[in-house]
């Protein structure tokens, strides 16, 4: 069995390859296709007579789909590391921008879902919520400071 | 006068819209572009470019003096603000016609008038603009304002003067409910806002957004080019506008666009514009919004049913020209519809997206226009607005418009970058907007209607293998991707 990341889902898997046929058995079902041809866009895949274009690019380790009109993202399961902080007692900014306002302070206690920054990025606003419920140990901005993505922006009990 | 060059103060894909008018009329066209756009299409597109550097948006497109010394230099003879920007800057029109340029656009008076709320409310009441009928006086005494209410008709809404966001807003549906309504929202408002002082103005239910599309010109002149339904929005910002507006009566229609050509012929207005009105179906009533004193993002759709070029229009009506058609010469054909697409994840409260897109796709179908101002390759970065690209069909009738929309947003792909996409097809496939119950709450009332959609097996057995076949062409294929789309080599080539 493999396992790939489709669209934050593990996704558990076997291949057989003959000759021009993949087969994908998944599910306790079994799929086979071939490739019916390649477009600018992406490829042609076949099923028996039905045909599915299939939209596909790669950038680094992720690749990019439109399977049945949905956007599909798509990685590789063992290649997923956690980024520094996350999941621990860390809160990350989702992208660059700026502080508009804290509304809380060190040492309060918040729930889960309670808004504790208000960002502004790509001139819209962005609330940026706990993760959990616990003690706020540090809020490492203020009001006005521009902010990169991905970097902490306050520390939580863990 | 004749003008020969345009310099374009603006960017992505307004600017390649304005351009592509210009080669039909024979007008050499000059952009701008910043330090981080320059493979990005507004920059390679034109007849002239000029870096503006990089920096905050007043060095840049916002800087006035800049872009006027650019004009200047490449000897331009007009300036087209686009939308946004400087477009509905009095300041930057004065500046403009002070240097001997054009502005393309209405007079820096036009701009101030509809720019400040207060003056333009009581310049149009005096002519006959209908307002949301209200109370917004300082006689705060309970009894004087239930009287008002029930002038008013109920039922209305009640609401912090200082409000905003709900808080201090009742709405009242009988007349034994009004004076505890108001003595909570005078409540809530002084613990949200420190003042009490309350309004009260009619409640419209399910009130739609409708816009009648103006252009005056300098010799008393005034058209409309009828009306665009932009009810659908999220967070207040229009997502898909069509023309024409559904289950809008032809009495209303000539009514609503009627008294935007009053407005525009009574203030001799010059240039194009869009009168925005509130519109109630239960009644049939509108009243005025707003007016923008620009080309609307959403201009297109008016396009494609009355076949008129807006922006030629523009032009020449900034070159002293008379508009060259009647009024009775302007048809409503079809239907077309809008679709603005974002990076942006709807399924987690429209967060922007960033990153570089690794295909744009382009739509086959016939009568279906992608205005985009991105190819592969670009970056989509925070310093500008989050719009990837406007989809726009045109079908004979609504359905027809709204299948063709569908089935084009499938091949419009924004590869690399979380987009609105999907969420754009979900608004479009449900029953409510098939039937044209639009609203501008739409999407929050229908909010579990329009939530993510699972992959099926079968999907996910199509992507498994698109992954292994996208994999094997790599191999034979990679050939060097040279010149100035060098950054692309980190693409899959197939």
């Amino acid at each position: 069995m493999s396992e790939l990341l489709i669209n934050g889902q593990k996704v558990a898997y076997k291949t057989t390859k003959i000759k021009e046929l993949v087969s994908i058995e998944i599910g306790g079902k079994s799929y086979s296709f071939s490739l019916a041809g390649v477009t600018q866009s992406g490829l042609i895949l076949k099923m028996g007579d039905r045909l599915f274009p299939v939209p596909i690019k790669t950038h680094g380790k992720n690749t990019y789909l439109i399977v049945g009109g949905k956007d599909v993202l798509l990685k590789s399961a063992s290649g997923k590391k956690k980024k520094k902080g996350e999941g621990e007692g860390h809160m990350l900014s989702p992208m660059p921008g700026k502080i508009l306002s804290v509304l809380i302070k060190a040492g309060a206690m918040v729930k889960k879902g309670d808004t504790l920054l208000i960002m502004e990025a790509m001139k819209m606003e962005h609330a940026i919520k706990a993760s959990k419920d616990g003690k706020v140990l540090k809020v490492f901005f203020k009001e006005g400071d521009q902010i990169e993505g991905g970097i902490e922006l306050l520390e939580m009990e863990s | 006068m004749m003008i020969k060059k345009i310099l374009i103060a603006n960017r992505g894909e307004i600017a390649l819209r304005i351009i592509s008018t210009c080669r039909e009329m024979g007008i050499k066209t000059v952009t701008i572009f910043t330090d981080t756009e320059k493979e990005y299409p507004h920059a390679l597109h034109g007849d002239e470019s000029f870096n503006i550097g990089s920096g905050p948006l007043s060095d840049t497109y916002l800087n006035q003096e800049k872009l006027v010394a650019i004009a200047k230099k490449s000897k331009a003879e007009a300036i087209h603000p686009g939308y946004g920007f400087l477009s509905e800057n009095s300041t930057f029109a004065r500046l403009v016609e002070k240097n001997g340029l054009i502005f393309i656009g209405p007079t820096a008076e036009h701009m101030e008038l509809m720019g400040d709320k207060i003056g333009c409310k009581n310049a149009l009441e005096n002519m006959n603009i209908p307002f949301v009928p209200g109370y917004h006086g300082d006689n705060q005494d309970p009894s004087h304002l239930f009287d008002k209410a029930k002038e008013i008709g109920l039922p209305v809404v009640v609401k912090a003067s200082a409000g905003g966001g709900g808080k201090g807003m009742r709405v009242v549906f009988a007349a034994g409910e009004f004076l505890s309504s108001l003595e909570s929202a005078k409540r809530e408002a002084l613990n949200a806002f420190g003042n009490d002082q309350i309004l009260i103005e009619k409640y419209i239910l399910k009130p739609r957004h409708i816009e009648v599309q103006i252009m005056g010109d300098t010799h008393g002149n005034a058209l409309h080019f009828f009306e665009r339904d932009c009810s659908i929005q999220r967070r207040h910002q229009k997502i898909i506008e069509e023309t024409p507006a559904p289950h809008l009566s032809d009495k209303v229609r000539e009514e609503i666009t009627s008294s935007a050509v009053s407005l525009i012929k009574q203030i001799n207005y010059r240039g194009a514009g869009t009168v925005e009105y509130l519109y109630s179906p239960e009644d049939e009533s509108f009243y005025f919004l707003e007016m923008n004193t620009r080309l609307q993002v959403e201009h297109p759709i008016t396009e494609m049913v009355t076949n008129c070029d807006l922006v030629r229009l523009q032009i020449l009506v900034a070159a002293g020209k008379e508009l060259p058609l009647k009024q009775d010469e302007i048809k409503q054909t079809g239907h077309a519809i809008e679709v603005r697409l974002y990076a942006e994840d709807p399924d987690n409260e429209f967060l922007p997206s960033i990153g570089k897109i690794l295909h744009v796709g382009i739509p086959t179908l016939k009568n279906v226009r992608l205005d985009t101002g991105y190819v592969a390759g670009n970056e989509v970065s925070i310093n500008f607005d989050p719009m990837l690209a406007k989809l726009i069909s045109w079908g004979e009738n609504r359905d027809m418009a709204r299948k063709k929309m569908i089935h084009s947003l499938d091949e419009v792909s924004f590869l690399g970058i979380k987009t609105n996409r999907e969420y754009l097809k979900r608004i479009l496939s449900t029953p409510e907007f098939g039937g044209g119950q639009i609203f501008t709450d739409f999407v929050v009332e229908y909010k579990d209607l329009l939530g993510p959609r699972e992959l099926s097996t079968g999907e996910l057995a199509i992507t498994l293998a698109a992954n292994i076949f996208g994999k094997k062409p790599l191999k034979e294929n990679t050939q060097s991707v040279e010149g100035p789309w060098d950054n692309l080599t980190e693409f899959r080539n197939i």
